[in-house]
C-alpha cells in the first residue's frame, strides 16, 4: 500500500498520479496540525472527461476540463483540524471516497506545521 | 456470434474449458453473409492461440454516453483480426461503476429487444434505456484478482472475424453520479485457424451470425 507525506499548500500539492484504467482510493488519512492556526484541509479529484453525448438530446457534451487548475477539481473530502490537533481516518471511514484522476491536498494557509500523510490504493 | 449469460441459469456438471484451445473445432453458421464467405459455412480448427488482454476507460458525465467501435476503421478501437485465418475470441468485462453498456450490430441496430416495435433499447428514456444493456455485475471484471481468475465471471463474449462489420458498444453513465470512470477489460483470444473436418467423436462449436439474434 502506497503512502505519501505532503504539507498543507494553498497551491495544491499531488497526492499521485491518475491511473488510466484505475480509480484512486484511500485507505487511510492523517492529519497532524501542531500550528497555531486552523487549518482547512481539501482533498480534490483532478481530471478530464471524455467528449460524449447526453442521453436526452443526443446532443454533443464537451469535454469539461477539472485538471488543469487544481481549484476546478472535484472536492472529494474537505475538513478543518483544529489548531494544536490532529485527524485520523481509517479504511472504514474513507470507503466511499474514490478519486477519478490525479489526487490533490490543498489547505488554506501555507505552512509546513501542517501534515498530511495519506494511504492509498489504485483498483 | 454472441453469449450473454445471466449466472445460475446452467449448472456445469463437468469441468470444461471456457476458451477456445488448440485442437479445439469451430463450426461458423450457413448464415454468414457473402462478404464473410472465408468462414461462412466453414469448419475450423484451432491450430494455435494466444491471449491478450488490453484495457479502455472513459471518464463521463452523468447521463451522457459514448459510442465505442470495436472494428479496425479509422475511427475504431482496432480490436478485430486483420487476416482471413485469424479469429478472435474476446471476452468482456466490465469493471465497477454506475454504468451500463448497449451492444449495437451494425450500427443504431441494437442486438437486444423484444417483439413489441418500441420495445428497443433508448438511452433517453427512462425505462427503456435499460433494455438490453450489460451492467457491471452482469459480466463483471474483478479488478482486484490477477490473471484468468480477474476473468473468471465475465460472461460478455463475442466472436469477431476479419471483415466483420463494426460492433458498437454504446457505454452509458446513470443519472445522478456527476461523473464516472468506465473502464472495459477486453480478454483477447486470438486463435489462428485452419479449415478441416473434425474427428467423429467431436461435436463443434457453433458460432452464429451476430445478426441471428434479430429477429
Amino acid at each position: 500500500m502506497p503512502a505519501i507525506k505532503v504539507t498543507a499548500n494553498t497551491s495544491g500539492l499531488a497526492l499521485w498520479n491518475a491511473h488510466e484504467h484505475k480509480r484512486g482510493v484511500l485507505l487511510g488519512l492523517r492529519v497532524d496540525n501542531p500550528s497555531i492556526n486552523d487549518e482547512k484541509i481539501e482533498l480534490i479529484d483532478g481530471f478530464k472527461t471524455d467528449a460524449s453525448k447526453t442521453n436526452a438530446a443526443g446532443a454533443a457534451q464537451a469535454i469539461e476540463d477539472f485538471l488543469t487548475d487544481v481549484a476546478s477539481g472535484k472536492i472529494r473530502l474537505q475538513m478543518t483540524v483544529p489548531a494544536g490537533d490532529f485527524v485520523s481516518l481509517g479504511k472504514d471511514d474513507l470507503r466511499e471516497v474514490t478519486f477519478l484522476g490525479k489526487s490533490y491536498v490543498r489547505g488554506d494557509t501555507t505552512t509546513s506545521d501542517c501534515v498530511v500523510t495519506a494511504m492509498y490504493e489504485l483498483l | 456470434m454472441i453469449e450473454l449469460r445471466p449466472p445460475g441459469v446452467t449448472l456445469e456438471t463437468k469441468a470444461q474449458a471456457r476458451i477456445l484451445l488448440p485442437n479445439h473445432w469451430v463450426k461458423f453458421s450457413d448464415t454468414f453473409p457473402g462478404y464473410l464467405k472465408h468462414v461462412g459455412g466453414k469448419t475450423m480448427r484451432v491450430a494455435k492461440q494466444v491471449q491478450v488482454t488490453y484495457e479502455l476507460s472513459w471518464i463521463l458525465k452523468e447521463a451522457c454516453y459514448i459510442d465505442v467501435n470495436l472494428s479496425n476503421e479509422d475511427t475504431g478501437q482496432k480490436l478485430y483480426p486483420g487476416a482471413d485465418d485469424n479469429v478472435y475470441e474476446m471476452l468482456i468485462g466490465l469493471k465497477p461503476g454506475n454504468y451500463y453498456i448497449i451492444p449495437y450490430f451494425p450500427a443504431e441496430q441494437p442486438l437486444y429487444r423484444l417483439d413489441y416495435p418500441t420495445m428497443t433499447p433508448l438511452v433517453a428514456d427512462a425505462a427503456l434505456k435499460y433494455l438490453g444493456t450489460v451492467k457491471p455485475s452482469d459480466s463483471p471484471y474483478l479488478g482486484n484478482k490477477t490473471g484468468f481468475e480477474a476473468w473468471s465471471l465475465a460472461t460478455f463474449r463475442l466472436y469477431l472475424v476479419n471483415e466483420l462489420k463494426p460492433v458498437i458498444l454504446r457505454v452509458v453513465t446513470e443519472d445522478g453520479v456527476d461523473y464516472e470512470k468506465c473502464t472495459l477489460e477486453f480478454f483477447v483470444n486470438r486463435c489462428q485457424m485452419e479449415e478441416g473436418t473434425p474427428p467423429d467423436n467431436v461435436s463443434p462449436k457453433r458460432i452464429e451470425y451476430l445478426d441471428s439474434l434479430k429477429w
